[in-house]
């Protein structure tokens, strides 16, 4: 079929990608920042907390603004780039994963804190009176228990990765095949007054964000279920 | 306290809490239950998570059967110390069935000491074992905490009032699974309450604990003179025995009166020592409870006090009208305290007995002493109350204790002369009762919502 032409099969392709990558990296960093969130007691632990959440009020311009001086060349990233013989980061893939990292971890370490919060101190301590190390708690009660908070977690990490656009286009580009994500494509469909395909991308975008809510939903749900 | 004695548990722990103060030290044999006995607040859990390790005071010492758990240079984490703890509320892992509840702490190597059969026989949670968490009674998953901690094959098992979150069928149904458990498995138990009445049923020592501090640890019999045989009944002077009343114009015309199937936990004597102002204590909590639009009533008494706190006489009150019963005789002892004459004991008598017949929700009586000892003063109204089902609470001097006793047949329960226990003690039976009328409801909800319809 003409629409689903190899320019919007790229996209698509490259948005999951990055979506699951950055999905991914998230969770394994979001879990012990929101683990420590949760239980430390130190008095800045909100300001670490506030920091996270910077990505949630500032305009992605802002925070696109300061990647690309970050990843650009005279920026560490420019020095990471070196390693395998590039000049930079910015308008790389690479790049983009780490941007995306950055601007979705609000959404990630939120609920997996509330859900590590929640728990409370309780499992914990039963654990322990049972000889459970606290290694072994954290991956046998903590993580079972916070699993709704990761579900959740993950979800969303994932369709803010796939929704971000003024961040993609201030550090990526648009560079078909490597930074071209469908947010982008859509800008670039409409720029352009190619309105078919924008239209299928908008309405693709409209499904997948319906089923993302429902899966929120439902998640929502059932935990309430477990602990009725 | 501060030395590790095999056979032995010493502990001394001191620190703040919050505002709190704990300064309790205390060593009691490595053998058989000890109970920690105190009011609510008085750092009888904290006790135990001290020795638990959860809670870490850094000026504490642990020893047991001469293993140090903490001293000035060491300190064990809790996962790494041989103790079982079973806590105020069952705390089941919800992700987890009962048999994978069970077996969470269990050593994996075969040949343990508490065999996994056996645990599920002692505390008959045969059928539960596939089920979820959340779909056990109160009772059952407070049995499977318990069976989940004799599995970690303990060596100290530390219960932290396992009951009390439970209600009074609930609790009598626990008890002698407890019972069989201490029985059957020679473990040391810690076994943290503030009622009397489970601790008599399986403590062999007790700690005395009072505002964070030990007043007073060692062998039951000794420390509750109260609960020892009758052969030391002569310390209690005239209060021991209630045929001292001979040759006096009694009224005990229905005793000894039945009260077995009277649910006990309705019946409350706050046991008070001569230094304890119980009628204020008493008379407040009244004040308190019909302010708040409860039914109550009964007497409370409210001594009078000069300007310079001399207590000059004593006011007697109906709480159902809120009237004085006036009529007093001085006690004897000069003007420092004062009695009910006859006159003013009938008047109480009718303010007990209109409360009976009103069926109200708790029937207050000040209070049980020498003259109802005796079998006179309102010992039949207080008969009458608690026959009747009511929830009563009194007040009983520590020497009439054992009078006390002998009138209800050991049913009831005892209460520490403080606010926060009466307080207890009153929210939890009134939500309970409250919990049964409203599960009685259902059953007569459509003949009212038909009635409603009608009228409409």
């Amino acid at each position: 079929m003409e629409i689903w032409s190899t320019e919007i099969r790229q996209s698509v392709l490259l948005t999951i990608e990055l979506a699951a990558i950055s999905t991914v990296i998230l969770l394994v960093l979001a879990t012990p920042l929101a683990w420590w969130l949760a239980r430390a007691k130190s008095w800045w632990t909100e300001i670490v907390a506030s920091m996270v959440a910077l990505p949630l009020v500032l305009p992605p311009t802002v925070l696109g603004f300061y990647l690309l001086v970050l990843l650009g060349p005279d920026g560490p990233g420019g020095w990471i780039a070196s390693l395998w013989g590039d000049r930079t980061l910015a308008f790389s893939f690479e790049g983009l994963v780490i941007g995306s990292v950055v601007y979705s971890m609000p959404f990630v370490v939120q609920p997996i804190r509330n859900a590590f919060a929640a728990m409370g101190e309780r499992p914990l301590e039963v654990a322990a009176t049972l000889r459970t190390s606290p290694l072994r708690t954290f991956w046998t009660v903590a993580v079972p228990l916070a699993r709704p908070g990761f579900l959740t977690g993950a979800v969303l990490g994932f369709a803010h990765t796939v929704g971000e656009f003024g961040l993609v286009l201030m550090i990526g580009g648009n560079i078909p095949g490597r930074t071209k994500v469908l947010s982008v494509a859509i800008f670039d469909y409409v720029e352009t007054s190619r309105w078919r395909e924008a239209s299928v991308l908008a309405g693709l975008m409209v499904i997948f964000a319906f089923v993302v809510i429902l899966t929120m939903t439902l998640i929502d749900k059932r935990a309430a279920r477990a602990t009725a | 306290m501060r030395t590790a004695e095999p056979g032995r548990i010493n502990a001394a722990f001191r620190g703040r809490l919050g505002n709190f103060t704990l300064d309790a030290a205390f060593s009691v044999p490595a053998t058989g239950v000890t109970a920690i006995f105190g009011p609510s607040g008085c750092g009888k859990t904290s006790v135990a998570r001290c020795i638990a390790g959860l809670q870490r005071m850094a000026d504490g010492f642990c020893a047991v059967d001469g293993e140090a758990w903490q001293d000035r240079q060491s300190f064990r984490p809790v996962h790494r110390r041989p103790i079982g703890y079973v806590f105020q509320e069952a705390s089941l892992f919800p992700h987890l069935s009962v048999r994978r509840n069970l077996l969470f702490g269990a050593p994996k190597a075969a040949g343990a000491q508490i065999a996994f059969d056996e645990v599920v026989e002692l505390l008959g949670l045969a059928t539960l074992l596939d089920r979820s968490p959340y779909r056990l009674s109160g009772g059952e998953r407070q049995r499977v905490a318990i069976g989940r901690a004799l599995l970690s094959q303990p060596k100290l098992l530390l219960m932290d009032e396992p009951l009390a979150a439970l209600d009074h069928a609930t609790r009598n149904e626990i008890l002698p699974f407890l019972e069989r458990v201490h029985d059957r498995l020679s473990l040391p138990v810690f076994y943290i309450s503030h009622d009397m009445t489970e601790i008599e049923r399986f403590a062999d020592h007790l700690v005395l604990m009072e505002r964070g501090r030990v007043i007073d640890a060692g062998p039951l019999q000794n420390l509750r003179p109260a609960l020892a045989p009758a052969t030391n009944r002569d310390r209690f002077g005239d209060c021991s025995d209630r045929r001292k009343g001979v040759g006096e114009p009694t009224r005990m015309t229905v005793m000894p009166i039945d009260f077995h199937d009277i649910d006990p936990n309705r019946v409350a004597a706050i046991l008070y020592r001569s230094q304890d102002d119980v009628d204020t204590l008493l008379a407040d909590f009244a004040e308190t409870l019909v302010r708040s639009g409860e039914r109550i009533g009964g007497v409370v008494q409210r001594n009078i006090e000069d300007g310079g706190g001399c207590q000059v006489g004593m006011q007697a009150v109906d709480l159902m009208t809120g009237r004085e019963v006036s009529i007093c005789q001085p006690h004897g002892s000069g003007a420092m305290a004062c009695k009910l004459d006859a006159a003013g004991l009938a008047e109480a008598a009718v303010a007990v007995t209109r409360a009976i017949a009103a069926d109200v929700d708790l029937v207050v009586v000040n209070k049980f002493s020498k003259q109802e000892a005796a079998g006179q003063g309102l010992r039949d109204e207080l008969a009458h109350a608690i026959a009747a089902g009511i929830p009563v609470l009194t007040a009983v001097p520590e020497k009439c204790l054992d009078a006390w006793n002998d009138f209800t047949g050991g049913i009831g329960t005892t209460l520490l002369c403080e606010r926060g226990a009466i307080e207890g003690w009153w929210q939890d039976l009134s939500s309970r009762i409250k919990r049964a009328s409203a599960a009685r409801l259902p059953a007569d909800a459509p003949a009212a919502s038909l009635a409603d319809h009608h009228v409409g």
